[in-house]
């Protein structure tokens, strides 16, 4: 009996034991050597680069987007899982440098030692101009604002298209340029004038269509994507405001304590060689190079009337001038 | 493990019901399945296989006509120095190189700087090439063979490009060819199944084409990251999917097909649900039968063990009665048998013990009280003595002689003992009979000390004396033992008048029954058949006139058997 029960039992578990399923798989090769970018740059910015590098150095590239403040704020929880962050204005990236590993890239010496920092815990990319970008239907020639102080007055209150400086880094940017641009004013005015102007948008990439469809009638922006519409529309254009804008780079670093150091070092040495800054000036922007200038019909930035714009200001005055913003704001909804 | 009759039964019943069943549901399903896994697999590598052979096959080609063109002098030339009026001998060796090859794939020819120069479209996606970026770069770095780029964002997919070189070392210009969503469509069309989707990647997982191109950045996506943690592509099992990988060596591209399971969890499921059903199912029914048929062989078995129980107990009326022809039948048949026989048996038993008691009874009821008997012949005798009359003393001290003997509560005595019992009982007959007959004893020395019952030779003396010599003037008897075998037979003869054959035959048949005037025959007859079965008892053999013997036979018996005793005194 006790035979008769054994061999039933082998003869089930013989049955039962194929049925979870053993599936052919392909043979599974080496796992490549990789690196993991952050960045808050669309994807018709950063695709090329990324192919152009994947191409060139054997090197498996995951990019993961988010907007720059957002990455940042990670960055300080420790929770960013990536090696690299690529793009965000410099201030923004000012504000965290504890958190990037420094690099000084052979290829630095053909960059504007200007845009660098003095620690070489981020490397610029391309410098981006403000610009205050209008929809000529609604405004003519010659009426638009061409300063800030004409720009953040009552006239125009709610009419200019902006997004949250507290997301958007290139707003935030705008801001200080504001503060900056008008040492006469105290910086709390400039901040309530400018929150009264603005006319929120989800996000900076939305402030350009917005006055391109003709929701609104003018919109800061950074000179690449003004230099984009105008070419593709006839009913849009863009100007340097008369009393100084700032052209902050946006920059790339190294996160501190990443798992593909190496490859994170090449990234670096990539953005700032020459087929890179190529690229960069293919797209509108402005190469950091000191020995390439920008697209044939883009203005050479000395004749830019730019500010004399301290980054490490900026970055010491964040919490400051961003609370005050978040106060209006905050007082602004109470009112509604 | 002892299992009553009942579990055996069913667990009979289950075994051969079940193990069949689930050893051919769930080893059909199994082997089903995993052959159409085996299948889909097999149909699967020889699908990429097709693919691969064919993409192969075309890039073959594109790297031939790629080969040619940048191979001649007149193209090189005319590229480094355009000459209008002889646009159409490079278009002559264009086209010529691509014949066959121009199915929705278009070729072009750049100059050093990256402008685009002929081509073979009529609408171009891109009137000139980054020479520092993208596919010319690639070409510019690896001469004479072609380099191969996936395109964003454009009508085309893929473009590849190969350096003219000028001669001297230097690039005149390159080659390319783009090839469209059409163009693959058509390329690799038929070469494997509507059901599977094929996507081609480059060597980093960026996508150049799918079948399905509407998903296809989201599913790559995902492989992507696979491939990037494990090396491999995944097995998908939530949606059933399979991956099969295979690189063309050409350009270094990736070829994935992925395929959905022939068979979906769902339905495998639903197998297994039905065979785990038709199993419940067979189970029930076994419970059914198997009680089923242990009741039909359990309840006339209950039946018959509780009759026997009773029968046990006495109650000999029982009887079964199963209404079946089958063994059982047969067996309840032969158990009533049994007990009705047992119940006869019983009754005769009864019978026999009441007619005992009712002998005794007789005989308690014969006794008188013995001291009287004893105390009047004792005075008769002296009274006759005294008077004179010897016979009366002789017949009243002979009497009393032989009634102590008879009312004594012995049962056995020696033959001895027992021969002076008939002496006397003949001598009182013969004052009766005064002179009429003589009386000859034979028995042997050594048969004297054998057992006999109490008076048993009485009743064949008086037998011969009444009835035998009843009318003879003078008789003869002749009393004699003899020893046969284990046997003893005692004989009483006569020579009187003979006895009717009806009462000899009935005395030596042994069914001897009472009749009027024989009691004493009858009553010997029956204690010997009773003290010692029913092969003993008396004989009888008569010749008419002349005489007759009556025999009583009995085994020999040297000292008192408690068992020859029938029941208690």
């Amino acid at each position: 009996m006790r035979l008769g029960v054994r061999i039933f039992a082998v003869v089930v578990a013989t049955l039962m034991s194929g049925c979870s399923g053993v599936q052919q798989q392909p043979e599974p090769q080496a796992t490549p050597a990789k690196l993991v970018i952050a960045t808050p740059h669309r994807e018709e910015m950063y695709k090329p680069l990324i192919k152009e590098f994947q191409q060139r150095t054997g090197i498996w590239v995951q990019v993961e987007t988010a907007g720059t403040p957002l990455l940042l704020e990670r960055l300080a929880n420790g929770t960013l899982e990536a090696d690299v962050i690529f793009g965000g204005g410099v201030d923004s990236l000012a504000a965290y440098v504890d958190g990037f590993e420094p690099y000084r890239s052979p290829e630095l010496e053909g960059i504007d030692p200007a845009y660098c920092p003095e620690g070489g815990e981020y490397t610029p990319f391309s410098t981006l101009p403000l610009v205050f970008f209008y929809n000529t239907k609604l405004l003519p020639y010659g009426t638009a604002p061409d300063s800030w102080g004409e720009l953040l007055t009552p006239e125009w209150q709610g009419k200019v298209a902006f997004a949250d400086p507290n997301v958007s880094s290139s707003c935030y940017t705008a801001l200080c340029t504001a503060i900056v641009a008008q040492p006469d004013r105290e910086p709390a005015e400039v901040i309530d004038s400018f929150f009264d102007c603005a006319a929120l948008q989800s996000g900076s990439a939305r402030i350009q269509e917005v006055v391109s469809d003709g929701s609104y009638m003018i919109g800061i922006v950074l000179e690449e994507a003004a230099v984009k519409q105008s070419k593709l529309r006839h009913d849009v254009d863009f100007l340097y405001p008369s009393d100084g804008s700032s052209a902050l780079p946006d920059g790339t670093a190294i996160v501190k304590g990443c798992s593909n150091l190496q490859a994170a070092k090449k990234f670096i040495d990539f953005t700032i060689s020459e087929d890179a800054q190529r690229l960069v000036v293919d797209m509108s922007r402005r190469p950091v190079r000191s020995d390439m200038s920008p697209k044939a019909g883009m203005l050479p930035i000395e004749r830019i009337k730019l500010v004399s714009y301290d980054v490490q200001w900026s970055a010491e005055n964040r919490e400051p001038i961003l609370a005050r913003w978040n106060m209006l704001a905050a007082q602004g909804e109470g009112l509604r | 493990m002892k299992l009553s009759f009942k579990w055996r039964v069913l667990l009979g019943c289950l075994l051969v019901a079940l193990i069949p069943l689930l050893i051919c549901s769930f080893v059909m399903v199994r082997v089903f399945e995993v052959n159409l896994r085996s299948q889909t697999w097999q149909s699967g590598e020889l699908q990429i296989a097709r693919v691969n052979e064919e993409l192969g096959r075309r890039f073959a080609s594109y790297e031939e006509a790629a080969r040619i063109v940048a191979g001649d002098r007149l193209v090189a030339e005319l590229l480094l120095s355009p000459d209008e009026l002889r646009k159409n001998e490079v278009y002559l060796t264009l086209y010529r190189a691509t014949d066959k090859l121009r199915g929705g794939v278009q070729f072009q020819l750049y100059d050093k700087q990256g402008v685009l120069r002929y081509t073979t479209d009529s609408a171009p996606a891109a009137m000139s090439l980054s020479r520092y970026n993208g596919v010319l770069r690639q070409a510019a770095d690896n001469r004479d063979r072609l380099a191969y780029a996936d395109i964003e964002g454009e009508r085309i997919l893929m473009r590849c490009a190969q350096a003219i070189p000028d001669g001297s070392g230097g690039i005149a210009g390159f080659v390319a060819a783009s090839l469209n969503e059409q163009s693959f469509a058509e390329a690799l069309g038929g070469l494997y199944d509507n059901t599977s989707t094929l996507y081609i990647v480059d060597s980093f997982f960026e996508p150049v084409y799918s079948n399905s191109m509407n998903n296809i950045d989201s599913a790559i996506a995902s492989l992507r990251t696979s491939y990037l943690e494990t090396g491999t592509l995944p097995y998908d099992p939530e949606n059933n999917l399979s991956y099969h990988l295979a690189v063309e060596p050409l350009s270094g591209y990736y070829l994935i097909i992925e395929q959905p399971a022939q068979i979906t969890g769902g339905a495998l499921e639903l197998m297994n649900t039905i065979s785990l059903g038709a199993t419940i199912v067979c189970l029930g029914l076994c419970l059914v039968v198997s009680l089923l048929l242990s009741r039909s062989l359990t309840k006339p078995l209950e039946q018959l063990s509780s009759a026997m129980e009773r029968v046990k107990q006495g109650e000999f009326e029982t009887r079964v009665s199963l209404d079946r022809t089958d063994e059982l039948g047969s067996l309840a048949n032969s158990f009533n048998r049994m007990a009705s026989d047992l119940d006869i048996y019983m009754k005769s038993l009864v019978q026999r013990q009441q007619e005992l008691d009712d002998t005794r009874i007789r005989m308690l009821q014969a006794q008188l009280n013995p001291h009287f008997l004893y105390n009047t012949l004792d005075t008769m005798k002296w009274t006759a003595k005294m008077h004179g009359v010897p016979e009366v003393a002789c017949l009243a001290s002979n009497l009393a002689v032989i009634l102590r003997r008879s009312i004594s509560s012995e049962r056995f005595v020696t033959l001895e003992q027992e021969m002076e019992m008939s002496r006397r009982y003949i001598d009182i007959q013969c004052i009766r009979f005064s002179g009429k007959f003589t009386y000859v004893f034979d028995i042997p020395d050594e048969l004297a000390e054998c057992y006999v019952p109490k008076l048993v030779l009485q009743p064949l003396l008086e037998n011969a004396i009444i009835h035998g010599l009843r009318d003879s003037d003078s008789g003869y008897l002749y009393v004699y033992a003899i020893a046969r075998e284990d046997e003893l037979h005692l004989s009483v003869t006569d020579d009187g008048c003979g006895m009717d054959s009806d009462t000899v035959n009935s005395l030596n048949s042994g069914k001897y029954e009472l009749r009027e005037g024989h009691l004493g025959l009858y009553n010997v007859n029956t204690i010997l058949r009773m003290y010692y079965g029913e092969q003993y008892g008396l004989s009888a053999s008569s010749i008419e006139a002349t005489g007759t013997t009556v025999t009583a036979v009995l085994p020999m018996r040297r000292e008192v058997c408690e068992g020859d005793e029938g029941s208690n005194s």
